[in-house]
């Protein structure tokens, strides 16, 4: 009776972990690929899933065993220990480790290795941050170069993503090219033999390298890949900016004429090639930049056929509008370009035209309240009445006023003295 | 090398430390003794109860005085032979495994490869054996007990105190063993780490036109070695053959060019192997007084703005000053001069000339008649040691020759001056900043005393889990004796915590920060949620107290930074070490032996 209960329930067991696996198999099962490149399979729920996101490990870019090793060995606290090691990294920077900040920021890399933010942000961090600490240029140098091979170090990982091109033309262009050791840096980066390979030395400058990766990133962007943050406004521009700093930096070297001349034709032709491109717009759907003169005429027509519609009538409404309007908003219409000028903002308590009871001149400036508020009123004529009647308070008034104005040249001074330094 | 730790001498630590240690453990004694009375005062009575604790205390004592080394030997022979029986070697393949792997995880281009590896073979090596020391000392008393097989050694002539100090000892040795076996590993891995060489095109070097000088000079060539393990060198040659390879990451290499090879200008060589990457200085460090700017004493220098304050900077173009006084320094220690090793930090106000080092000036002067002499003009290099030579003979501004052991060291005494000499650019000093390179020790030495450290904390680590061992189960004397490791490792966190230094408060306060998404540094709201909390937290803090005083700091025994950075470790901080462990360990020993003693089955 035993054995039997005992050999259903053996039964049942071995039916639950079959139905188990078939819920495994439906969820979990691998993609195979077909020998013609093909999918033969397309695999279970999750790989679906996984396909149709672009997650799939081998998708972002190269599969790395340490990383991998090291993701598996977190035993799911990557998080946690990706903190540590971050806290570790800014403790170790505070106190000037630079081995072990490096060290650190590798097994940072190789825990997240799909995280773009902490590629983009620590390679930032060595190239800039890490180097300036150095008092040696050349020790500087090469802490830009190891943030750019960090970088680079990040493409493997993710090779669609085009942000970390992007960056990497970035940090060549502006940190070899515009730091305060630019003319030291750009000499040791022709001269970096490590870096370049066997790129011909015409080829070196950075603002040409950085160039090459700005186009790379374009490139990416138009076979798939994901640019995360630009538009492509900004990341489209920073190709043709290489070839104009090219040129401009060219004369700075000393090399004028023809060569400097081909550079800055080369520049311009690029320059016209990115106003060709299709912009988003806000307005209409794309635009082109180097059309502005096109859309302008355009502009032109249409305003023509406007006005043919119904003549006169535009005139007419701004007519109407002005009329509608009261006489200080008309008197600012009628400054100089429109414009107001503020002077200066008053607060509550605040005395203001002052100086015409006494002078009995047009007052200087026009005061425009910006919100409600409570104004008393002191006329000409009541200031003489009270000048009869009460002398005191007459007196006291002046005592006041004076004291305003003293109060004003001292500030009228205090700027003037601000604005010679 | 950045050491934070105050210098002290183990003799100026030994005699407050001992004197600490003894009214500690008095309390402790008088404490323990009062709660068993009263335990077994409440069982026996008043007056039987105090008879058992004293016949109980008086019998340990005489247990501990009369410890046989024979039946220690014998029982520490057990305790090997049960670790070897349960495969405790194979500790030593993971620890191989991992070498072989290490290699993936290490950077290859490190700036300071030797650092990286040393300081890798030994935080692995002090896990692994530490780990080890846990479960070997915690599972095998219990164990025994379970299975009843103490009872075949209890029914033998032992005291109880033999079978714990043997125990300990039998799991130290299996340890020891494990780590010699590991450091003479480690130091082949190191040494191969470390080994390179770089090939020298002598075709390809050029004409080095700074060196020559006159037309009439000798010729001399310039050039780069090709690349290994992300560095390369520069190399200057001059026509007689003799090569210097600059210093990279940290060291050189020795590079012989044959007159053949000279004379024909073709062809590559290989240079030497990597010289002063695996060394170990003995630093003789001053002591560091600054000087401000107008010349008068100052406790410190300028702070630049770092948020680390390890460093405190001098004003150039002034008279400030930062000042190493340097005792015991005779003309037998120093035959050929001060070997001084500089490592400065830069601080720079204004860009400067980019392409030079901000230039310093490092002089000697004699503490008592104040005759200082300067004895070099340099630009300082950051984040490298610089190696300055003090000679024995040098000229003051005046053009006088003065010797230095006559003229300016008086009694033992003498003061090396550092300034900058640029305006409105700092030097940044420490006091182990400067240091006397009195001479080198051997490597292999330094290294192992480095896994003295782990010995240290290993014996420690054996000692508690064996006494935890003494009264509780299995799982729960590893839980109690990780807790220890934890805190030991932790202590300066739990030392913060215990004294309420910890930014963000105690356990409930932080607690109540977490919920209620405070930030760490705003006062939290008055009330009685609040005071109640923090009232929890003060006796909290008292209970930290107690425990962080009594579990070793782990820190203490780490000495990886010294063999890393190429720095002897000292004597003292050895001896300090040992003792602390001592200190440790005797009483954690005799609380072992009272439990087990107690316990029914001891009996």
């Amino acid at each position: 009776m035993t054995s039997r209960r005992s050999f259903y329930r053996k039964v049942a067991y071995l039916a639950v972990i079959a139905g188990l696996l078939l819920v495994l198999n439906w969820l979990f099962r691998p993609a195979t690929g077909a020998p013609g490149g093909g999918t033969a399979d397309p695999g279970g729920r999750l790989a679906q899933v996984r396909q149709q996101y672009h997650l799939g490990q081998t998708y972002l870019g190269e599969v790395d065993p340490t990383s991998e090793t090291i993701k598996l060995v977190t035993l799911g606290m990557r998080g946690i220990a990706a903190n540590i090691l971050w806290t570790k990294s800014t403790e170790y920077h505070k106190k000037k480790d630079w081995t072990n900040l490096a060290a650190t920021l590798k097994q940072l890399a190789k825990l997240q290795p799909n995280f773009i933010s902490v590629w983009e942000y620590q390679a930032w961090n060595l190239a800039f941050n890490v180097s300036v600490e150095f008092d040696d240029y050349r020790q500087r140098y090469r802490w830009v170069i190891k943030g750019l091979d960090y970088l680079k170090e990040g493409m493997k990982y993710n090779e669609r993503e085009a942000l970390l091109p992007s960056t990497m033309g970035w940090f060549i262009g502006q940190k070899i090219g515009r730091s305060d050791e630019k003319k030291q840096f750009r000499r040791m980066f022709k001269e970096d033999d490590d870096f370049h390979g066997n790129r011909p030395m015409a080829e070196r400058d950075n603002w040409l390298v950085a160039r090459q990766w700005h186009l790379r990133a374009e490139d990416l962007v138009e076979h798939g890949g994901v640019m995360r943050r630009q538009g492509p406004l900004l990341y489209r521009s920073h190709a043709p900016m290489c070839l104009m700093n090219y040129a401009d930096n060219l004369e700075k070297d000393g090399i004028f004429g023809e060569v400097a001349k081909l550079a800055w034709r080369a520049a311009a032709a690029d320059w016209d090639r990115y106003g060709m491109l299709e912009m988003p717009s806000s307005f209409v759907k794309t635009v082109r930049l180097g059309e502005k003169e096109l859309y302008q005429a355009r502009a032109v027509k249409l305003f023509a056929e406007l006005e043919a519609l119904a003549p006169g009538l535009r005139v007419k409404l701004a007519e109407e509008k002005r009329a509608r309007l009261s006489d200080t908003q008309r008197q600012v219409l009628a400054l100089p370009g429109g414009k107001l000028l503020r002077l200066k903002k008053m607060g509550p308590g605040t005395v203001f035209g002052e100086m015409g009871i006494y002078t009995s001149a047009p007052r200087s400036a026009s005061v425009i309240a910006t919100e409600r508020c409570v104004a008393y009123k002191l006329s000409v004529e009541r200031f003489r009445v009270i000048q009869e009647k009460a002398p005191q308070l007459a007196a006291a008034v002046n005592r006041f006023i004076v004291a305003l104005l003293a109060e004003r040249v001292a500030e009228e001074n205090a700027k003037n003295r601000a604005a010679q330094l | 090398m950045v050491d934070e730790t105050p210098l002290i001498g183990f003799g100026d630590w030994i005699g407050p430390a001992l004197w600490a240690w003894l009214a500690t453990i008095g309390l402790f004694v008088v404490v323990a003794l009062v709660v068993c009375w009263i335990t077994s005062a409440m069982r026996y009575g008043p007056l039987a109860g105090a008879r058992t604790v004293i016949g109980v205390f008086f019998d340990g004592l005489k247990d501990l005085a009369l410890l046989s080394p024979r039946r220690i030997r014998a029982l520490a022979w057990l305790a090997v032979k049960e670790s070897i029986r349960r495969r405790t070697l194979a500790v030593f393949a993971l620890f191989l495994v991992l070498l072989l792997f290490a290699g993936w995880f290490l950077d290859p281009e490190s700036v300071n490869r030797s650092r990286l590896y040393i300081s890798f073979v030994l935080t692995a090596t002090s896990y692994l054996v530490l780990l080890l020391a846990l479960f070997l000392s915690v599972l095998s008393l219990p164990a025994d007990i379970k299975n009843r097989t103490i009872h075949t050694i209890m029914t033998k002539p032992v005291r109880p105190a033999e079978i714990v100090f043997g125990r300990i000892l039998g799991f130290v040795l299996i340890g020891t063993a494990l780590l010699v076996m590991m450091g003479a590993v480690s130091y082949v891995f190191v040494r191969r780490g470390m080994s390179h060489t770089h090939r020298v095109e002598i075709a390809r070097m050029q004409e080095d036109d700074s060196a020559s000088g006159g037309k009439s000079a000798p010729q001399a060539w310039k050039g780069r070695t090709g690349p290994a393990q992300g560095h390369r060198h520069d190399v200057y040659l001059d026509a007689s053959g003799r090569a210097r390879v600059e210093a990279e990451n940290n060291h050189w290499h020795a590079l012989t060019v044959t007159p053949e090879l000279l004379a024909d200008k073709k062809g590559a060589t290989e240079t030497g192997p990597p010289q002063g990457m695996l060394v170990a200085r003995l630093p003789v460090y001053g002591k560091l007084r600054f000087v401000d700017r107008s010349g008068k004493p100052a406790a410190k220098g300028v702070n630049v703005g770092d948020e680390w304050t390890y460093r405190s900077y001098v004003e150039g173009g002034t008279l400030a000053a930062a000042v190493w006084t340097f005792g015991n320094v005779t003309e037998a220690e120093y035959p050929h001069g001060l070997p001084v090793e500089l490592n400065l930090g830069v601080f720079r106000t204004h860009k400067g000339d980019i392409e030079k080092g901000v230039p310093g000036s490092l002089s000697v002067r004699n503490p008592r008649t104040g005759l200082r002499v300067e004895v070099r003009i340099f630009p300082a290099k950051e984040f490298v040691t610089d190696v300055q030579l003090i000679p024995r003979q040098l000229q003051t501004s005046d053009g006088r020759h003065v010797d230095l052991f006559g003229d300016l060291v008086s009694d033992g005494q003498v003061e090396i001056w550092l300034r900058c000499l640029a305006p409105a650019q700092y030097f940044g000093a420490a006091q182990r900043d400067v240091y006397l390179r009195a001479r080198d020790t051997s490597f292999a030495v330094n290294f192992a005393k480095g896994y003295v450290g782990i010995w240290l904390q290993m014996v420690l680590i054996v000692g508690f889990g064996v006494m935890f061992s003494t009264f509780l189960s299995g799982p729960v004397a590893m839980i109690a004796t990780l807790g220890v490791l934890v805190i030991g490792f932790f202590s300066g966190f739990v030392t913060d915590l215990a004294t309420g230094k910890n930014i963000g408060g105690g356990p409930l306060e932080s607690a109540i920060r977490l919920v209620t998404q405070e930030n760490v540094i705003t006062e939290l709201e008055p009330g009685l949620q609040t005071t109640a909390a923090k009232m929890a937290d003060k006796v909290f803090e008292q209970l930290l107290k107690g425990v962080a005083a009594s579990v070793p700091s782990f820190s203490d025994f780490n000495y990886a930074d010294f063999v890393a950075d190429g720095f002897y470790i000292p004597r003292d901080r050895v001896l300090t070490g040992l003792a602390t462990m001592l200190a440790f360990l005797l009483p954690v020993f005799v609380v072992g032996y009272f439990f087990l003693k107690t316990r029914e089955v001891a009996r």
